[in-house]
């Protein structure tokens, strides 16, 4: 997917002055709540005329001001709202079908696990059933380009871990690609390769998901009591301890997981994981031991955030003011930083 | 008094049902796109169009049906210009739905408008994004979402136009087996000497029809919203 926005939008008072371009295959809109995601996500679909500017989707020029606007049932782009909104009036299979009256449904309602609901009508489906179907009707249309704007908003903690694999597998088995709105941290690690971030009406940056979070609106949008290091790694082989994992040219141990050998993973490491040490320390449990040298050191009201670096790899730690002062910290100086194997999240990708 | 209906009395029953049901007929299109698009657009002269669907229901009908001869008549602006194409409403049948049509076509407004205001939005966003176009959101989501509050305006619509005298005196007059109506011939029969009898039998057919029609109405509404409710 290439994607190539610059607008100016207005929903009621509400005005949004968004510019980016992405070729990611899974692209997030990231911000706190009132920022504009759904906005950004409605011009994209061709539900809200912009005021102004263009865009333009792999190569077709969808609004252009004052010269054309494609209307939003001629986009081919799907849209999955934060309300299901299925049609009360139709069955599950007629919902399904809404897009494409010829469509076999066997694989799409199995991938889902819907295949048993299809006689049901909408208002007799759980939370989670209505979005798995919402999620179905969007697919089976066959649209180029799939938003899901926040689908999993307002679910329990047990219906979202149940619907996040779903989406997982939509992504990697060859669905189409997707843009993922979201103010969730673990959802948009989970399924997007590139991070819009917005605020205040207004796209501030546009990174890969590792790089996002150096930015302080993104932790601020993710309410993140301290950052975080978002680390692209790739599994290196299962041992008996765990699985280790390559980062960048360094080993690293996490608890046992069942993704494939070279499969790539992501990992989210709490820079209050992060301990720094100036040697290799012994008679210590702490399994991860990376070297790597301090590029920047940030103080903040809860510490100092200590900006660690090392070829393809790039860990935050927060520490006291009291020890970077003890330690000597300064930028080019080469630490080890520990991180323990159990504290490390693991985010595959 | 037998129960067994006179021809003239067939006659005038016959002709209330074809000039309720022409009314019926015709107005239902106009008045549910009328209500939609009053419930879905805002434009300028919104507010002036609304007023206009719904002065029948605040005029007095004798002023509904004298307007409508100024402007149907047969030297009327518009019924001039209909009659080279052979439509003549003054004095005929025609003339007698037409006013029907216009007393009911309020209160068919307002019920579908009702209904329409009352669709999810948001329900016809999905559709478009399901690559649905206008037409077919409307007749796939709106209308059958809507349905219920349709059919409750078009059964008044026509029993409003069963029942309409005013209008129809006025700018058709009371010719019988032409314009002469339930509502009418009762009324005629209300002023002949010894009608008493003949306005009674009128009366109970009256009756009859608009109970079988409430009856009618309530169950398909009643299957129509449990359709719309998704039950």
């Amino acid at each position: 997917m290439s994607l190539d926005v610059d607008i100016d939008a207005r929903r009621g008072g509400f005005t949004l002055d968004a510019a980016f371009q992405s070729n990611a295959r899974a692209l997030a809109f990231f911000g706190r709540s009132g920022a504009g995601k759904s906005t950004l996500a409605d011009v994209v679909a061709g539900l809200l005329k912009p005021k102004r500017g263009r865009i333009v989707l792999d190569g077709e020029t969808l609004f252009e001001q004052g010269k054309r606007f494609v209307p939003a049932w001629k986009r081919r782009i799907g849209v999955v709202f934060q309300d299901p909104r299925l049609f009360p009036h139709l069955s599950v299979r007629e919902n399904l079908r809404f897009g494409n009256a010829e469509a076999e449904l066997g694989e799409i309602a199995a991938l889902l696990g819907i295949d048993t609901l299809l006689d049901r009508r909408p208002r007799t489906l759980s939370g989670g059933e209505a979005r798995r179907v919402a999620i179905g009707r969007a697919l089976v249309a066959k649209p180029r380009l799939l938003i899901l704007d926040e689908p999993l908003a307002g679910l329990d903690g047990a219906r979202r871990a149940e619907l996040l694999p779903y989406l997982e597998r939509l992504k990697a088995e060859g669905g189409p690609p997707l843009i993922y709105v979201s103010h969730m941290v673990d959802e948009v690690t989970r399924l997007a390769d590139e991070i819009v971030l917005l605020g205040h009406g207004m796209t501030l940056a546009c990174a890969p998901v590792s790089e996002i979070f150096d930015h302080p609106e993104a932790e601020a949008a993710a309410a993140l009591d301290a950052p975080i290091s978002v680390v692209e790694a790739r599994v290196a082989a299962h041992e008996a301890g765990g699985t280790r994992l390559q980062l960048g040219d360094q080993g690293f141990l996490i608890p046992r997981i069942d993704t494939a050998v070279g499969a790539p993973a992501r990992l989210i490491v709490d820079s209050r994981d992060v301990a720094i040490a100036l040697s290799n320390p012994r008679d210590l449990s702490v399994q991860n031991r990376l070297v790597m040298r301090v590029a920047a050191l940030k103080p903040r009201t809860e510490g100092v955030v200590v900006r660690l670096e090392a070829p393809g790899l790039v860990l935050k730690s927060l520490v006291t003011p009291a020890a970077v002062e003890q330690l000597g910290l300064e930028p080019g100086r080469t630490v080890v930083a520990l991180v323990k194997a159990t504290a490390a999240a693991r985010r595959t990708a | 008094m037998t129960f067994a209906l006179s021809d003239a009395e067939i006659e005038t029953l016959l002709l209330s049902l074809r000039v309720a049901g022409t009314a019926t007929l015709v107005a239902v299109p106009l008045g549910v796109l009328t209500a939609w698009v009053l419930a879905r657009f805002r434009f300028p002269g919104r507010d002036l169009i609304s007023g206009i669907v719904h002065l029948p229901l605040v005029l007095p009908p004798v002023v509904t049906g004298y307007a409508l001869l100024v402007l149907f008549g047969t030297h009327g602006p518009i019924g001039a210009l209909l009659k080279p194409f052979g439509i003549v409403f003054a004095f005929d049948w025609t003339g007698a739905a037409l006013a029907a049509g216009v007393m009911g076509f309020p209160l068919l407004v307002r019920a579908a408008r009702l209904s329409f205001e009352a669709v999810d939005p948001g329900l016809e966003q999905a559709a478009a994004t399901l690559g649905a176009s206008p037409g077919r959101r409307f007749f796939r989501v709106t209308l059958p979402l809507a349905a219920p509050g349709v059919v409750a305006g078009t059964v008044l619509a026509f029993a409003k136009a069963l029942g309409e005298f005013g209008a129809t005196i006025t700018f058709v007059s009371n010719i019988p087996g032409l314009t002469r109506t339930l509502p009418l011939a009762i009324y005629t029969a209300t002023q002949t000497p010894e009608g008493d009898a003949a306005a009674m039998r009128l009366v109970i057919i009256s009756v009859v029809i608009s109970i079988g029609a409430v009856l009618i109405a309530e169950r398909v509404s009643r299957a129509v919203a449990r359709r719309a409710a998704g039950l």
